[in-house]
């Protein structure tokens, strides 16, 4: 037996044994490259590596990983995107809009019948929903000329709609209000 | 009345006892539902709604537009081919100014450092599916106006505004290409890196391409730099704003960084093994 183990190993059969085993039952682990990698040849074909710890190239690397979380906005004198960081805590106004994980206004557009029906929704709100509401009515009307507009407010999810796309003017007026 | 105030009586009494009218307790309307069963032999085994004799009884339906041995109507017409070849075009998903200078403005992006298809994705907000043939982002125009951002960008496609509003600020933009291999490593590095293969080398590109990329007018990555630099000015000329020197600029180290026409990651080579559990790199021996 072990005389036999010796020889496969002397004569290369071990190699050739372990690459048709590997062909028998091979189970690759998923979105793993073995079963698309090339076998292994002779190790004198490859050539000479050395592997580098601490490599000064490594800031290279290093800038090419994504960020774990969404990065807090940087104070600055101007933001010439328009974007604004959030001021006011509420305490004020009676209510609150928080911002999204992305730093954003949460005003959207939602649209229904293909384009027939379009709906501004506010969302994120808490404290006086309807002291908001009634502010925000107030400004889409103004904007309407006095006509007046239709609104739902949502107490318990904290979101307010309106009718029609107000979704410039309502994300203006907010930002504005420091929110 | 007494018997209708009776019967209207016995009927809200049965109404009290029955269940509420519920959508679990409703049933379909009648006749709105269709057998799903097929009658056999004497009795409603008949034709079952295929007719007598021919193609109709034996169910073999024509192929669409089949007009039995006529020109098809879809034939019968010369027609220019618009979209052809439309599923086989490079698509390059687009970019505004105002969307870069967002991006900027809430910190995704670090302008002190340039910015390829790498740094646009791992931004985590816009994707590139490569398999989807995005060969890469074009810079459009939109928010040209405010973009007040100093940067060393790299993108697949720009105009010539787009240009002038980058290096009107003193910023660079290059317009590069990548072979879909490069860009699948570029949407995910650091998913790639995970592989454990050596970087490849970038590949060149195809033949309709490299007259856009050899342009100078266009930044493109295999032009001539002397003749980009006299661009740059033309440019300024025909825009009509002063050209910032970045010779004297503070950033001029990073405004003037550059990947080879065969390197997909900036400071990294073709050929070099990223750990990025150790965090090492295997390279090869110089002799």
């Amino acid at each position: 037996m072990a005389a036999s183990t010796k020889l496969m190993l002397s004569t290369g059969l071990y190699q050739k044994l372990s690459q048709f085993t590997r062909k028998l039952h091979s189970q690759p682990a998923l979105l793993s490259s073995f079963r698309s990698s090339r076998e292994v040849q002779e190790l004198d074909q490859y050539p000479d590596v050395e592997v580098v710890a601490n490599p000064p190239e490594w800031r290279f690397v290093e800038r090419l990983l994504p960020p774990a979380t969404v990065p807090q906005p940087e104070m600055k004198q101007e933001y010439p995107s328009g974007w604004r960081p959030q001021k006011e805590d509420g305490s004020k106004s009676g209510y609150y809009v928080a911002r999204t994980k992305n730093h954003m206004v949460p005003v959207y557009l939602h649209t229904r019948f293909r384009g027939q029906r379009r709906i501004t929704v506010v969302r994120r709100v808490q404290g006086d929903i309807w002291s908001l509401e009634k502010d925000l009515r107030a400004v889409v009307e103004q904007s309407r000329n006095g006509k007046l507009c239709a609104t739902r407010v949502n107490e318990l999810s904290g979101q307010i709609h309106i009718h029609g796309d107000h979704v410039d003017i309502l994300r203006d007026y907010l930002k504005e209000k420091g929110f | 009345m007494a018997h209708l105030r009776e019967t209207s009586d016995k009927a809200l009494k049965l109404l009290r006892t029955l269940p509420r009218v519920q959508i679990g307790n409703l049933r379909p309307n009648p006749n709105s539902k269709q057998n799903d069963k097929r009658g056999r032999a004497q009795h409603g085994g008949d034709k079952h709604g295929a007719g007598n004799k021919g193609s109709g009884q034996r169910q073999n339906f024509m192929r669409l537009g089949y007009e039995t041995g006529n020109q098809p109507f879809y034939m019968r017409f010369p027609y220019e081919p618009y979209y052809k070849g439309h599923h086989m075009k490079r698509q390059y998903p687009p970019i505004s100014l105002l969307q870069l200078q967002v991006l900027i403005d809430t910190n995704r992006i670090d302008t002190s450092q340039p910015i390829d298809i790498s740094t646009l994705c791992n931004s985590g907000l816009l994707k590139l599916k490569p398999a989807e043939l995005e060969y890469g982002f074009q810079l459009t125009d939109d928010g040209l106006d405010n973009f007040k951002a100093k940067i060393n960008i790299e993108v697949q496609h720009a105009s010539e505004a787009v240009i002038a509003a980058v290096e009107k600020n003193g910023g660079v933009i290059r317009t590069s290409y990548y072979d879909p291999r490069s860009l699948h490593m570029l949407a995910n590095p650091q998913k790639w890196f995970q592989k454990g293969v050596p970087i490849p080398s970038r590949m060149l590109p195809p033949q309709d391409a490299v007259d856009y990329y050899t342009n100078p007018k266009n930044r493109g990555y295999l032009a001539n730099p002397e003749e980009i630099s006299k661009e740059r000015l033309v440019l300024a000329q025909k825009y009509g704003y002063e050209l910032p020197k970045i010779e004297n600029d503070s950033a001029y180290e990073m405004l003037t960084t550059t990947k080879d026409p065969r390197q997909i990651f900036y400071g990294l080579e073709p050929g070099w093994l990223i750990n990025i559990v150790d965090k090492t790199i295997i390279k090869r021996k110089l002799e």
